[in-house]
C-alpha cells in the first residue's frame, strides 16, 4: 500500500471511528472497506437486491469515474483491490456501482458479477484486527435475524441519492417497498410497540408529520423498526404491547407524505439508520 | 369593541394569505425555481418545462387536499423553499428539518419524470 493510500485509510478510518461515515464522492479517491464489509448486489429488480459478491474488510473501492444514471443517484465506476501487508493479492473486474459512504456499501448495477477473493484477516495487523472485532460486536447483535416486512418490490433504496434537479444529495433513510393497498405488514423482529401513530386517512398528506399512520418497534437490542404511511383500515397494535416476528401488525397504505401505497421501512440502530438490505435475507 | 375589529381584521388578513398560498401562485413559483434551478445545476432532464409544472402541480394538488390544515400550508412553503433556495447548506438543513416532505418530493420528482417521456438523463 502506498504511502498516500495508507493516509487515506487511516483517515477514513478515523472518520468512520469518530463520525460513522466515509468519504468518497471524488473520482481517483480510494475508500477503504474498514467500516465493514462491502456488500456487491445487483441493483433492485421484482424480487429486490441480491448479493452476488462481497469486499472483505480492508480491500479498497477504488473509484475510477462517475456516471449518473435516471434516477438521479450517482453511480461510480470502481474496482476492488484487496492488499494483505500491503501487497496487492487480488484485483476484481469492473463494477458499475453506487457506494453508500455512510453504511460503507457498494450496489452493483449492471454488474460483472467479478469474482472477487476472500482475504481473511489472519495477517491483519493489531489496529485492523481491533476494528474488525468491534465491528464483529456490533454486526453480530443485529444481523441475519429479521424478516421481510411485507411482500413487493423495493422501489426505493437507502441511502443518499442526487436531486435530479437541485443536485444536491439527500438520505433516504429506509427503503419503500411497493405493494397493494391492505396488503399485510409484518413485524421485522419480534419486540415492543413503543409508538402506534394512527389517525391519518388515505388523502391526508400531512398526518404525523408526513409518516402517515405508522409504527415504532424497539427490539431490545438497540434497533429500532418503523413501518410508515400503513393504512386507515387495520387496527394498529397499541404502544407497549409485544409483537411477534412475522406476526401482522399493520397493512400497507397510504397514508401521509406519498404519492401511492407502498411500506417505508427503517432500521436504525442507536443514532443511525442502517440499510435494511443488509439485515433482510436474500430474496431468490 | 376596538379590539373585536382588530382581531377579526388580522383573523381575516390571515385567511386570506392561507389562502393565496395554496393556490395557482405557489405552483407557479415551483415551476420558475424548478426551472431555473435545472438550468443552474446544467440538468440534462429533458422536458424540463412539463416536468418542473408537474412537480409544481402535483405538490399545490396534494396540499389542497389538506386545505384545511396549517401544516399542509407549511409543507408547501417548505417545498417552495426548498426549490428557490440554492445553498448548499441551506438545502441540507431544510432536509434535516423535514426528511419525510423531502422524500415526498422525490417520489413527485420521480412520477414527473416518467409522467414526461424522454425526461430521463
Amino acid at each position: 500500500m502506498s504511502n498516500q493510500q495508507s493516509k487515506l485509510f487511516l483517515l477514513n478510518a478515523l472518520l468512520i471511528t469518530i463520525f460513522g461515515f466515509s468519504y468518497l464522492e471524488a473520482e481517483g479517491r480510494t475508500v477503504m472497506s474498514a467500516h465493514s464489509n462491502l456488500n456487491i448486489r445487483s441493483g433492485a429488480g421484482k424480487n429486490g437486491h441480491r448479493v452476488v459478491g462481497q469486499l472483505q474488510r480492508f480491500e479498497e473501492v477504488q473509484i475510477l469515474s462517475t456516471k449518473k444514471i435516471k434516477n438521479g443517484e450517482t453511480w461510480y465506476r470502481v474496482v476492488a483491490v484487496s492488499y494483505r501487508n500491503g501487497k496487492k493479492i487480488s484485483k476484481s473486474g469492473w463494477i458499475n456501482a453506487s457506494y453508500t459512504a455512510e453504511l460503507g456499501q457498494v450496489e452493483a448495477r449492471e454488474s460483472t458479477e467479478a469474482a472477487i477473493s476472500e482475504v481473511p484477516c489472519a495477517n491483519c495487523d493489531s489496529n485492523q484486527n481491533k476494528q474488525i472485532a468491534d465491528f464483529k460486536a456490533i454486526s453480530d447483535n443485529i444481523s441475519g435475524d429479521f424478516v421481510w416486512p411485507t411482500r413487493g418490490e423495493v422501489r426505493s433504496g437507502f441511502g443518499n441519492r442526487l436531486h435530479p434537479i437541485k443536485n444536491v444529495v439527500k438520505l433516504h433513510r429506509g427503503i419503500d417497498i411497493s405493494g397493494n393497498a391492505g396488503a399485510e405488514v409484518m413485524a421485522a423482529k419480534s419486540g415492543t410497540v413503543v409508538v402506534s401513530a394512527g389517525g391519518c386517512g388515505n388523502r391526508s398528506r400531512s398526518c404525523n408529520g408526513g409518516a402517515g399512520n405508522m409504527i415504532t418497534i424497539e427490539h431490545g437490542d438497540g434497533t429500532q423498526t418503523r413501518y410508515l404511511h400503513l393504512s386507515p383500515g387495520c387496527a394498529l397494535p397499541p404502544q407497549g404491547s409485544r409483537v411477534e416476528q412475522g406476526s401482522t401488525i399493520a397493512c400497507v397504505g397510504a397514508t401521509g407524505a406519498v404519492t401511492g401505497p407502498h411500506l417505508h421501512f427503517e432500521v436504525k440502530k442507536n443514532v443511525k439508520w442502517i440499510d435494511p438490505l443488509n439485515l433482510l435475507p436474500n430474496r431468490s | 369593541m376596538k379590539s373585536f375589529l382588530v382581531i377579526a381584521i388580522s383573523f381575516l388578513v390571515f385567511s386570506i394569505s392561507f389562502a393565496t398560498e395554496l393556490n395557482e401562485s405557489s405552483a407557479e413559483r415551483i415551476f420558475v425555481a424548478c426551472k431555473e434551478s435545472a438550468m443552474r445545476n446544467k440538468s440534462k432532464i429533458k422536458n424540463i418545462d412539463r416536468v418542473c409544472k408537474c412537480i409544481g402541480q402535483t405538490h399545490l394538488a396534494y396540499a389542497l387536499r389538506d386545505a384545511d390544515k396549517k401544516s399542509a400550508r407549511e409543507d408547501l412553503q417548505w417545498v417552495v423553499n426548498f426549490y428557490e433556495t440554492s445553498d448548499k447548506k441551506k438545502l441540507q438543513a431544510l432536509i434535516k428539518k423535514k426528511p419525510l416532505i423531502s422524500d415526498f418530493d422525490d417520489q413527485v420528482v420521480a412520477e414527473c419524470m416518467d409522467k414526461s417521456s424522454d425526461s430521463v438523463l
